[in-house]
């Protein structure tokens, strides 16, 4: 890898100073060397930076067709290191101290379970779909009793 | 327009998106043991809302999905606790992903 970004950079080089690149190739002087890494530090520092400071704060998804807040939330650790998010959507309510009960929609994205994340393929199109009783693709199976609760499909 | 997750919170509830692995390398089982535990997550935390802060309601809990997705929240109903009461299965595929070939 590290070698990889270096031979990068020596061609990046060899097109700023005109030089051919064979006669580049290996013979960056050492200040040239320098700048390189520092650059290369720098530029990786702040994409990480803006990365870590995206999670754990509010967000507008534009990108689904909605104007819903969520919060990024990280569920699990995998080899106590490596994150594994969920987004959290919660309805717009009056603020307060208290910790408050709200029943929960958990969402899975689809993919052939081999593509996609937790932004991408929420089916907006299938709004109104519901309504038509022909449809037979999708269905809703409930498993328990709802109590009073809404139905969130008409 | 009105998304389906704007419809979800209008009734007020609130609604996860989780990350799953994808499978190769992932195995089904473990694709299986991230939808555990997120769900566990989800039940055993207090979670953010705008102004306010939340937890689940009792086992109040929802799962749906749409083709993979759809088989996730399948395997939701089968193996997570607290155990969905309704599944939204949305044109959910399925398929022989415990065989060798992908392990």
């Amino acid at each position: 890898m590290t070698h990889m970004t270096l031979t990068y950079h020596l061609r990046v080089f060899t097109v700023m100073s005109h030089r051919p690149y064979h006669e580049t190739q290996y013979l960056l002087s050492f200040s040239e060397y320098i700048v390189c890494l520092t650059l290369s530090v720098k530029i990786f520092k702040l994409l990480s930076s803006n990365i870590s400071r995206k999670e754990h704060s509010r967000h507008t998804a534009h990108t689904l067709e909605t104007m819903a807040q969520y919060t990024t939330l990280e569920y699990k650790k995998l080899n106590g290191s490596e994150p594994v998010l969920m987004d959290v959507y919660s309805p717009t309510l009056a603020p307060t101290k208290d910790v408050i009960s709200l029943p929960i929609v958990m969402f899975f994205h689809g993919g052939a379970l081999t593509v996609g994340h937790r932004r991408s393929y929420l089916p907006n199109w299938l709004k109104g779909v519901f309504d038509t009783p022909r449809n037979t693709v999708s269905r809703i199976i409930y498993l328990n009793d709802l109590g009073n609760r809404p139905c969130v499909v008409p | 327009m009105i998304s389906e997750i704007d419809r979800v919170l209008s009734l007020r509830y609130a609604f996860v998106y989780a990350d799953y692995r994808l499978l190769i390398p992932t195995t089904g089982e473990e694709i299986i043991e991230d939808i555990q535990d997120a769900f566990r997550f989800v039940a055993n935390s207090k979670l953010p809302g705008n102004g306010y802060t939340f937890k689940l309601d009792g086992d109040g809990i929802a799962v749906s999905g749409n083709s993979a997705g759809g088989l996730c929240a399948r395997l939701a109903t089968i193996h997570a606790r607290p155990r969905p009461k309704v599944l939204i299965d949305i044109y959910g595929q399925g398929g022989n992903f415990f065989v060798s070939r992908y392990h």
